[in-house]
Protein backbone atom coordinates (compact mmCIF):
# COMPACT_ATOMS: atom_id res chain seq x y z
CA UNK A 1 0.00 0.00 0.00
CA UNK A 2 2.94 2.28 0.59
CA UNK A 3 3.63 2.19 -3.11
CA UNK A 4 0.17 3.37 -4.04
CA UNK A 5 0.20 6.66 -5.94
CA UNK A 6 -1.87 9.60 -4.71
CA UNK A 7 -5.02 10.35 -6.77
CA UNK A 8 -3.84 13.78 -7.85
CA UNK A 9 -0.49 12.36 -8.94
CA UNK A 10 -2.31 9.69 -10.89
CA UNK A 11 -4.54 12.25 -12.59
CA UNK A 12 -1.46 14.16 -13.65
CA UNK A 13 0.24 10.99 -14.80
CA UNK A 14 -2.77 10.02 -16.89
CA UNK A 15 -2.98 13.49 -18.40
CA UNK A 16 0.72 13.50 -19.28
CA UNK A 17 1.18 10.02 -20.64
CA UNK A 18 -2.07 8.46 -21.81
CA UNK A 19 -1.86 9.71 -25.42
CA UNK A 20 1.63 8.31 -26.00
CA UNK A 21 0.81 5.06 -24.23
CA UNK A 22 -2.39 4.63 -26.19
CA UNK A 23 -0.57 5.20 -29.48
CA UNK A 24 2.08 2.71 -28.54
CA UNK A 25 -0.54 0.19 -27.41
CA UNK A 26 -2.41 0.63 -30.66
CA UNK A 27 0.69 0.04 -32.73
CA UNK A 28 1.51 -3.05 -30.70
CA UNK A 29 -1.94 -4.60 -30.65
CA UNK A 30 -3.37 -3.24 -33.89
CA UNK A 31 -6.77 -2.88 -32.23
CA UNK A 32 -8.55 0.14 -30.79
CA UNK A 33 -10.23 -1.90 -28.04
CA UNK A 34 -7.10 -3.79 -27.06
CA UNK A 35 -5.12 -0.56 -27.06
CA UNK A 36 -7.55 1.06 -24.66
CA UNK A 37 -7.57 -2.00 -22.40
CA UNK A 38 -3.79 -2.10 -22.38
CA UNK A 39 -3.56 1.60 -21.57
CA UNK A 40 -5.97 1.16 -18.68
CA UNK A 41 -4.04 -1.84 -17.38
CA UNK A 42 -0.83 0.17 -17.39
CA UNK A 43 -2.34 2.88 -15.22
CA UNK A 44 -3.91 0.32 -12.89
CA UNK A 45 -0.45 -1.14 -12.34
CA UNK A 46 1.03 2.33 -12.03
CA UNK A 47 -1.50 3.14 -9.32
CA UNK A 48 -0.22 0.19 -7.30
CA UNK A 49 3.48 0.36 -8.02
CA UNK A 50 4.46 3.79 -9.16
CA UNK A 51 6.14 4.39 -5.82
CA UNK A 52 8.80 1.93 -6.90
CA UNK A 53 10.04 4.38 -9.51
CA UNK A 54 12.58 6.55 -7.79
CA UNK A 55 13.55 8.87 -10.62
CA UNK A 56 10.71 10.98 -12.02
CA UNK A 57 12.48 11.18 -15.36
CA UNK A 58 12.25 7.41 -15.68
CA UNK A 59 8.47 7.32 -15.38
CA UNK A 60 7.78 7.41 -19.10
CA UNK A 61 10.19 4.56 -19.78
CA UNK A 62 8.77 2.59 -16.87
CA UNK A 63 5.21 3.03 -18.17
CA UNK A 64 6.26 1.89 -21.64
CA UNK A 65 7.94 -1.16 -20.14
CA UNK A 66 4.81 -2.02 -18.19
CA UNK A 67 2.80 -1.65 -21.37
CA UNK A 68 5.14 -3.95 -23.27
CA UNK A 69 4.89 -6.57 -20.54
CA UNK A 70 1.11 -6.30 -20.38
CA UNK A 71 0.95 -6.74 -24.13
CA UNK A 72 3.14 -9.82 -24.07
CA UNK A 73 1.09 -11.32 -21.24
CA UNK A 74 -2.19 -10.84 -23.03
CA UNK A 75 -0.73 -12.01 -26.27
CA UNK A 76 1.14 -15.12 -25.17
CA UNK A 77 4.39 -16.04 -26.78
CA UNK A 78 4.36 -15.81 -30.52
CA UNK A 79 7.23 -16.82 -32.65
CA UNK A 80 7.74 -15.88 -36.24
CA UNK A 81 8.20 -18.63 -38.72
CA UNK A 82 11.70 -18.93 -40.15
CA UNK A 83 12.41 -15.86 -42.19
CA UNK A 84 14.53 -15.32 -45.22
CA UNK A 85 17.76 -13.47 -44.78
CA UNK A 86 17.62 -9.94 -46.04
CA UNK A 87 19.42 -8.88 -49.14
CA UNK A 88 22.34 -6.64 -48.26
CA UNK A 89 23.35 -5.89 -51.79
CA UNK A 90 20.64 -3.44 -52.70
CA UNK A 91 20.02 0.15 -51.76
CA UNK A 92 16.47 0.81 -50.48
CA UNK A 93 14.09 2.49 -52.87
CA UNK A 94 13.39 6.18 -52.25
CA UNK A 95 10.57 7.13 -49.92
CA UNK A 96 7.34 7.56 -51.91
CA UNK A 97 6.33 11.15 -52.51
CA UNK A 98 2.86 10.72 -51.06
CA UNK A 99 2.63 10.42 -47.26
CA UNK A 100 2.74 6.94 -45.79
CA UNK A 101 -0.75 5.59 -45.34
CA UNK A 102 -1.40 5.02 -41.67
CA UNK A 103 -3.66 1.99 -42.07
CA UNK A 104 -1.25 0.34 -44.47
CA UNK A 105 1.55 0.93 -42.01
CA UNK A 106 -0.46 -0.73 -39.25
CA UNK A 107 -1.21 -3.67 -41.54
CA UNK A 108 2.49 -4.05 -42.14
CA UNK A 109 3.29 -3.84 -38.42
CA UNK A 110 0.60 -6.44 -37.70
CA UNK A 111 2.37 -8.94 -39.93
CA UNK A 112 5.54 -8.80 -37.84
CA UNK A 113 6.18 -11.44 -35.21
CA UNK A 114 6.41 -10.03 -31.69
CA UNK A 115 10.17 -10.33 -31.51
CA UNK A 116 10.42 -8.06 -34.56
CA UNK A 117 7.57 -5.79 -33.60
CA UNK A 118 8.96 -5.04 -30.15
CA UNK A 119 12.37 -4.19 -31.52
CA UNK A 120 11.09 -2.00 -34.31
CA UNK A 121 8.65 -0.11 -32.07
CA UNK A 122 11.31 0.47 -29.44
CA UNK A 123 13.40 1.94 -32.22
CA UNK A 124 10.74 4.07 -33.88
CA UNK A 125 8.43 4.82 -30.98
CA UNK A 126 10.66 5.08 -27.98
CA UNK A 127 13.65 6.23 -30.04
CA UNK A 128 15.89 3.73 -28.30
CA UNK A 129 19.35 2.88 -29.61
CA UNK A 130 20.08 -0.70 -30.56
CA UNK A 131 22.22 -1.04 -27.42
CA UNK A 132 19.37 0.14 -25.21
CA UNK A 133 16.97 -2.21 -26.98
CA UNK A 134 19.36 -5.09 -26.37
CA UNK A 135 19.48 -4.27 -22.65
CA UNK A 136 15.73 -3.81 -22.36
CA UNK A 137 14.88 -7.06 -24.10
CA UNK A 138 17.90 -8.92 -22.74
CA UNK A 139 19.10 -10.06 -26.13
CA UNK A 140 22.50 -9.63 -27.79
CA UNK A 141 23.04 -6.33 -29.67
CA UNK A 142 23.79 -8.28 -32.84
CA UNK A 143 20.37 -9.91 -32.68
CA UNK A 144 18.76 -6.49 -32.27
CA UNK A 145 20.61 -5.17 -35.32
CA UNK A 146 19.59 -8.15 -37.37
CA UNK A 147 15.94 -7.99 -36.32
CA UNK A 148 15.82 -4.25 -36.87
CA UNK A 149 17.24 -4.53 -40.37
CA UNK A 150 14.86 -7.27 -41.36
CA UNK A 151 11.77 -5.72 -39.80
CA UNK A 152 12.49 -2.30 -41.26
CA UNK A 153 13.10 -3.82 -44.64
CA UNK A 154 9.79 -5.62 -44.36
CA UNK A 155 7.95 -2.38 -43.58
CA UNK A 156 9.60 -0.56 -46.48
CA UNK A 157 8.83 -3.36 -48.84
CA UNK A 158 5.20 -3.24 -47.81
CA UNK A 159 4.97 0.15 -49.48
CA UNK A 160 7.05 -0.79 -52.47
CA UNK A 161 5.18 -3.96 -53.39
CA UNK A 162 1.46 -3.50 -53.94
CA UNK A 163 1.16 -7.21 -54.76
CA UNK A 164 2.29 -8.10 -51.27
CA UNK A 165 -0.44 -6.02 -49.66
CA UNK A 166 -2.98 -7.58 -51.99
CA UNK A 167 -1.90 -11.06 -50.95
CA UNK A 168 -2.06 -10.14 -47.27
CA UNK A 169 -5.55 -8.79 -47.76
CA UNK A 170 -6.79 -12.11 -49.08
CA UNK A 171 -6.21 -11.47 -52.73
CA UNK A 172 -4.57 -13.59 -55.37
CA UNK A 173 -1.10 -14.99 -54.99
CA UNK A 174 1.61 -12.44 -55.53
CA UNK A 175 3.92 -12.97 -58.43
CA UNK A 176 6.79 -10.84 -57.26
CA UNK A 177 10.04 -12.68 -56.76
CA UNK A 178 11.04 -12.17 -53.11
CA UNK A 179 14.71 -12.58 -53.93
CA UNK A 180 14.52 -9.31 -55.86
CA UNK A 181 13.41 -7.42 -52.82
CA UNK A 182 14.93 -3.97 -52.91
CA UNK A 183 15.02 -3.49 -49.19
CA UNK A 184 14.81 -6.67 -47.18
CA UNK A 185 12.58 -9.62 -46.63
CA UNK A 186 10.37 -11.28 -44.11
CA UNK A 187 8.82 -13.95 -46.19
CA UNK A 188 6.36 -15.35 -43.70
CA UNK A 189 4.16 -12.63 -42.34
CA UNK A 190 2.16 -15.01 -40.19
CA UNK A 191 3.28 -16.19 -36.81
CA UNK A 192 2.78 -19.42 -34.96
CA UNK A 193 1.56 -19.54 -31.41
CA UNK A 194 3.42 -21.69 -28.96
CA UNK B 1 28.56 -3.48 -48.62
CA UNK B 2 28.43 -6.55 -46.38
CA UNK B 3 25.64 -7.55 -44.08
CA UNK B 4 27.30 -6.21 -40.93
CA UNK B 5 27.69 -2.74 -42.47
CA UNK B 6 24.13 -2.76 -43.71
CA UNK B 7 22.80 -3.77 -40.29
CA UNK B 8 24.87 -0.99 -38.71
CA UNK B 9 23.31 1.52 -41.09
CA UNK B 10 19.86 0.21 -40.22
CA UNK B 11 20.63 0.54 -36.49
CA UNK B 12 21.15 4.32 -36.68
CA UNK B 13 18.18 6.27 -35.42
CA UNK B 14 16.89 8.97 -37.78
CA UNK B 15 18.53 12.33 -37.19
CA UNK B 16 20.84 10.96 -34.51
CA UNK B 17 24.62 10.78 -34.33
CA UNK B 18 24.52 7.03 -33.78
CA UNK B 19 26.83 6.53 -36.75
CA UNK B 20 29.59 8.31 -34.84
CA UNK B 21 29.64 5.72 -32.07
CA UNK B 22 32.86 3.65 -31.96
CA UNK B 23 30.99 0.36 -32.51
CA UNK B 24 29.75 1.60 -35.87
CA UNK B 25 33.06 3.07 -37.01
CA UNK B 26 33.35 0.66 -39.97
CA UNK B 27 29.94 1.69 -41.23
CA UNK B 28 30.73 5.39 -40.72
CA UNK B 29 33.90 5.05 -42.79
CA UNK B 30 32.06 3.31 -45.60
CA UNK B 31 29.24 5.85 -45.61
CA UNK B 32 31.92 8.52 -45.89
CA UNK B 33 33.86 6.87 -48.71
CA UNK B 34 31.43 4.75 -50.68
CA UNK B 35 28.65 6.48 -52.67
CA UNK B 36 26.44 3.38 -52.60
CA UNK B 37 26.72 3.11 -48.82
CA UNK B 38 26.01 6.82 -48.49
CA UNK B 39 22.93 6.51 -50.67
CA UNK B 40 21.73 3.52 -48.63
CA UNK B 41 22.28 5.44 -45.40
CA UNK B 42 20.41 8.49 -46.69
CA UNK B 43 17.48 6.44 -47.93
CA UNK B 44 17.24 4.38 -44.77
CA UNK B 45 17.25 7.59 -42.73
CA UNK B 46 14.56 9.10 -44.93
CA UNK B 47 12.39 5.99 -44.60
CA UNK B 48 12.93 5.93 -40.85
CA UNK B 49 11.89 9.55 -40.47
CA UNK B 50 8.75 8.98 -42.56
CA UNK B 51 7.77 5.76 -40.77
CA UNK B 52 8.52 7.19 -37.34
CA UNK B 53 6.32 10.21 -38.06
CA UNK B 54 3.53 8.07 -39.41
CA UNK B 55 3.63 5.65 -36.47
CA UNK B 56 3.02 8.56 -34.15
CA UNK B 57 -0.11 9.61 -36.02
CA UNK B 58 -2.75 7.74 -34.07
CA UNK B 59 -5.79 9.61 -32.86
CA UNK B 60 -6.57 9.04 -29.21
CA UNK B 61 -10.24 8.13 -28.53
CA UNK B 62 -12.12 11.05 -26.97
CA UNK B 63 -12.72 10.69 -23.26
CA UNK B 64 -10.00 8.09 -22.76
CA UNK B 65 -8.38 9.95 -19.86
CA UNK B 66 -11.71 10.17 -18.03
CA UNK B 67 -12.39 6.48 -18.54
CA UNK B 68 -8.96 5.62 -17.21
CA UNK B 69 -9.48 7.79 -14.14
CA UNK B 70 -12.93 6.24 -13.58
CA UNK B 71 -11.42 2.80 -13.68
CA UNK B 72 -8.62 3.80 -11.32
CA UNK B 73 -11.12 5.19 -8.83
CA UNK B 74 -13.22 2.06 -9.10
CA UNK B 75 -10.20 -0.15 -8.58
CA UNK B 76 -9.26 1.81 -5.46
CA UNK B 77 -12.76 1.43 -4.12
CA UNK B 78 -12.69 -2.26 -4.93
CA UNK B 79 -9.50 -2.81 -3.00
CA UNK B 80 -10.90 -0.83 -0.08
CA UNK B 81 -13.99 -3.08 -0.03
CA UNK B 82 -16.39 -0.22 -0.62
CA UNK B 83 -19.15 0.52 -3.09
CA UNK B 84 -20.36 -2.81 -4.52
CA UNK B 85 -22.06 -0.87 -7.31
CA UNK B 86 -18.76 0.46 -8.51
CA UNK B 87 -17.23 -2.97 -8.12
CA UNK B 88 -19.85 -4.36 -10.45
CA UNK B 89 -19.01 -1.64 -12.89
CA UNK B 90 -15.35 -2.56 -12.77
CA UNK B 91 -16.10 -6.22 -13.37
CA UNK B 92 -18.26 -5.33 -16.33
CA UNK B 93 -15.64 -2.98 -17.65
CA UNK B 94 -12.78 -5.42 -17.19
CA UNK B 95 -14.60 -8.25 -18.95
CA UNK B 96 -15.50 -6.10 -21.92
CA UNK B 97 -14.53 -7.77 -25.16
CA UNK B 98 -17.03 -6.31 -27.58
CA UNK B 99 -16.64 -3.20 -29.61
CA UNK B 100 -19.60 -1.36 -28.19
CA UNK B 101 -19.56 2.42 -28.31
CA UNK B 102 -17.41 4.00 -25.65
CA UNK B 103 -20.31 5.90 -24.14
CA UNK B 104 -22.05 2.63 -23.36
CA UNK B 105 -18.95 1.36 -21.63
CA UNK B 106 -18.72 4.46 -19.51
CA UNK B 107 -22.35 3.96 -18.52
CA UNK B 108 -21.46 0.47 -17.27
CA UNK B 109 -19.02 1.93 -14.79
CA UNK B 110 -21.39 4.56 -13.51
CA UNK B 111 -22.61 4.28 -9.93
CA UNK B 112 -25.99 2.66 -9.63
CA UNK B 113 -25.33 -0.15 -12.09
CA UNK B 114 -27.15 -3.33 -11.13
CA UNK B 115 -25.16 -5.81 -9.07
CA UNK B 116 -25.21 -9.35 -10.48
CA UNK B 117 -27.25 -11.64 -8.20
CA UNK B 118 -25.94 -14.91 -6.75
CA UNK B 119 -27.84 -17.06 -9.23
CA UNK B 120 -26.26 -15.27 -12.18
CA UNK B 121 -22.85 -15.69 -10.66
CA UNK B 122 -23.52 -19.39 -10.14
CA UNK B 123 -24.43 -19.85 -13.81
CA UNK B 124 -21.33 -17.95 -14.71
CA UNK B 125 -19.22 -20.25 -12.60
CA UNK B 126 -20.71 -23.31 -14.32
CA UNK B 127 -20.00 -21.78 -17.69
CA UNK B 128 -16.49 -20.95 -16.51
CA UNK B 129 -15.90 -24.56 -15.47
CA UNK B 130 -17.03 -25.94 -18.80
CA UNK B 131 -14.90 -23.35 -20.63
CA UNK B 132 -11.93 -24.33 -18.49
CA UNK B 133 -12.34 -28.01 -19.36
CA UNK B 134 -12.66 -27.20 -23.06
CA UNK B 135 -9.66 -24.92 -22.78
CA UNK B 136 -7.63 -27.72 -21.23
CA UNK B 137 -8.47 -30.02 -24.15
CA UNK B 138 -7.48 -27.33 -26.65
CA UNK B 139 -4.28 -26.73 -24.71
CA UNK B 140 -3.32 -30.40 -24.94
CA UNK B 141 -3.82 -30.30 -28.71
CA UNK B 142 -1.95 -27.03 -29.11
CA UNK B 143 0.97 -28.19 -26.97
CA UNK B 144 1.10 -31.44 -28.91
CA UNK B 145 1.21 -29.51 -32.17
CA UNK B 146 3.80 -27.17 -30.80
CA UNK B 147 6.07 -29.99 -29.77
CA UNK B 148 5.80 -31.47 -33.22
CA UNK B 149 6.37 -28.06 -34.85
CA UNK B 150 9.24 -27.28 -32.52
CA UNK B 151 11.04 -30.38 -33.66
CA UNK B 152 10.69 -29.25 -37.26
CA UNK B 153 12.04 -25.75 -36.69
CA UNK B 154 15.54 -24.81 -37.86
CA UNK B 155 18.09 -25.10 -35.10
CA UNK B 156 18.80 -21.35 -35.22
CA UNK B 157 15.15 -20.71 -34.37
CA UNK B 158 15.13 -23.41 -31.68
CA UNK B 159 18.24 -21.88 -30.14
CA UNK B 160 16.44 -18.55 -30.08
CA UNK B 161 13.51 -20.18 -28.26
CA UNK B 162 15.78 -21.93 -25.80
CA UNK B 163 17.54 -18.67 -25.03
CA UNK B 164 14.19 -17.10 -24.20
CA UNK B 165 13.42 -19.97 -21.84
CA UNK B 166 16.53 -19.29 -19.77
CA UNK B 167 15.75 -18.25 -16.22
CA UNK B 168 17.82 -17.01 -13.36
CA UNK B 169 18.15 -20.58 -12.17
CA UNK B 170 21.74 -21.51 -12.92
CA UNK B 171 23.55 -24.49 -11.46
CA UNK B 172 27.28 -24.60 -10.88
CA UNK B 173 28.04 -28.19 -9.96
CA UNK B 174 26.99 -31.57 -11.24
CA UNK B 175 26.09 -31.11 -14.90
CA UNK B 176 23.81 -33.94 -16.04
CA UNK B 177 25.66 -37.03 -17.22
CA UNK B 178 23.74 -37.48 -20.47
CA UNK B 179 24.40 -33.90 -21.54
CA UNK B 180 28.17 -33.83 -21.33
CA UNK B 181 30.05 -30.95 -22.90
CA UNK B 182 32.00 -32.27 -25.90
CA UNK B 183 35.77 -32.14 -25.83
CA UNK B 184 35.74 -29.89 -28.88
CA UNK B 185 34.44 -27.04 -26.73
CA UNK B 186 37.51 -25.06 -25.72
CA UNK B 187 35.98 -22.94 -22.95
CA UNK B 188 34.89 -24.76 -19.80
CA UNK B 189 31.28 -23.96 -18.95
CA UNK B 190 30.78 -21.66 -15.98
CA UNK B 191 27.22 -22.68 -15.19
CA UNK B 192 24.30 -24.59 -16.65
CA UNK B 193 20.56 -25.02 -16.45
CA UNK B 194 17.97 -27.38 -17.80
CA UNK B 195 15.35 -25.90 -20.07
CA UNK B 196 12.40 -27.24 -21.99
CA UNK B 197 11.30 -29.29 -18.99
CA UNK B 198 7.78 -29.63 -20.32
CA UNK B 199 8.87 -30.47 -23.85
CA UNK B 200 9.64 -33.89 -25.23
CA UNK B 201 13.12 -32.67 -26.05
CA UNK B 202 15.14 -32.11 -22.89
CA UNK B 203 17.79 -29.48 -23.31
CA UNK B 204 20.67 -28.33 -21.14
CA UNK B 205 22.14 -24.88 -21.68
CA UNK B 206 25.74 -24.17 -20.75
CA UNK B 207 27.08 -20.65 -20.45
CA UNK B 208 30.60 -20.27 -21.78
CA UNK B 209 32.52 -17.13 -20.91
CA UNK B 210 35.85 -16.37 -22.53
CA UNK B 211 38.01 -13.61 -21.04
CA UNK B 212 38.65 -11.99 -24.42
CA UNK B 213 36.12 -13.53 -26.80
CA UNK B 214 32.99 -12.75 -24.80
CA UNK B 215 30.08 -15.08 -24.25
CA UNK B 216 28.58 -18.11 -25.92
CA UNK B 217 25.83 -20.58 -25.13
CA UNK B 218 26.03 -24.29 -25.79
CA UNK B 219 22.72 -26.11 -25.98
CA UNK B 220 22.75 -29.88 -25.71
CA UNK B 221 19.46 -31.41 -26.78
CA UNK B 222 18.43 -35.06 -26.68
CA UNK B 223 17.20 -35.28 -30.23
CA UNK B 224 18.13 -36.53 -33.65
CA UNK B 225 18.33 -34.42 -36.78
CA UNK B 226 19.20 -35.88 -40.16
CA UNK B 227 21.90 -34.22 -42.22
CA UNK B 228 23.89 -32.63 -39.44
CA UNK B 229 27.68 -32.87 -39.37
CA UNK B 230 29.14 -35.27 -36.82
CA UNK B 231 31.51 -32.64 -35.44
CA UNK B 232 31.64 -28.86 -35.07
CA UNK B 233 31.88 -27.36 -38.55
CA UNK B 234 34.89 -25.31 -39.62
CA UNK B 235 32.62 -22.29 -40.07
CA UNK B 236 29.28 -21.71 -38.29
CA UNK B 237 26.17 -22.53 -40.32
CA UNK B 238 24.70 -19.09 -39.58
CA UNK B 239 26.17 -15.66 -38.79
CA UNK B 240 23.02 -13.58 -38.90
CA UNK B 241 23.16 -10.46 -36.78
CA UNK B 242 26.86 -10.91 -36.07
CA UNK B 243 26.00 -13.98 -34.01
CA UNK B 244 27.50 -17.35 -34.94
CA UNK B 245 25.32 -20.44 -34.72
CA UNK B 246 26.88 -23.85 -35.31
CA UNK B 247 25.33 -27.26 -34.79
CA UNK B 248 26.25 -30.88 -35.08
CA UNK B 249 24.96 -34.30 -34.04
CA UNK B 250 26.87 -36.69 -31.87
CA UNK B 251 25.24 -39.84 -30.57
CA UNK B 252 21.76 -39.07 -29.35
CA UNK B 253 22.52 -35.38 -28.78
CA UNK B 254 22.33 -32.35 -31.01
CA UNK B 255 24.79 -29.63 -30.00
CA UNK B 256 24.00 -26.01 -30.84
CA UNK B 257 26.70 -23.45 -30.15
CA UNK B 258 25.69 -19.78 -30.23
CA UNK B 259 28.60 -17.34 -30.07
CA UNK B 260 27.58 -13.74 -29.47
CA UNK B 261 30.28 -12.36 -31.75
CA UNK B 262 30.73 -14.46 -34.85
CA UNK B 263 34.36 -13.35 -35.20
CA UNK B 264 35.18 -15.26 -32.02
CA UNK B 265 33.74 -18.59 -33.12
CA UNK B 266 37.19 -20.21 -33.18
CA UNK B 267 37.87 -19.24 -29.58
CA UNK B 268 35.05 -21.46 -28.33
CA UNK B 269 35.26 -24.57 -30.42
CA UNK B 270 37.85 -26.74 -32.07
CA UNK B 271 36.41 -27.92 -35.38
CA UNK B 272 37.14 -31.58 -35.87
CA UNK B 273 36.48 -34.29 -38.40
CA UNK B 274 36.38 -37.05 -35.81
CA UNK B 275 33.22 -37.88 -33.89
CA UNK B 276 32.88 -36.16 -30.56
CA UNK B 277 33.12 -37.80 -27.19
Amino acid sequence: MADRAAPSAMAQLVADHHPALYRYAYRLSGSVCDAEDLTQQVFLIAQQKLGQVRDAECVRGWLFTVLRNCYLKTRGRRLALPIADFDVGEVPQPVPEQPIDNDQLQEAVNTLGDEFKLVVLLFYFEHRSYREIAELLDIPPGTVMSRLARAKGHLRRWFCEPQRQHRANGGQTATKDPTKDPTSAIDQPTAIRR
Amino acid sequence: MDKRIRESIEACRPGSDDLQSPELADAARLVEDDPEARLAFERVQAWDAAISKSLDEVSVPPGLAERILDRLRAAQDESAGRSPELLAGVVASASRTDKAPRDAQVAQVAPGSPVPNRRAWSRRHWAGGVSLALGACVLVIVVGNWLRLGNDLPLEVLADQWREELRNDWQIAGPPRDFAVPTAILVPPGRWQQIGRFATVPVVAYELVHAKAGKAMLYVAHMTRAGLPAAPPLAPQSTTGGQAVAYWQSGSNVYVLVVEDDRNYGAFVQPSTTPLA
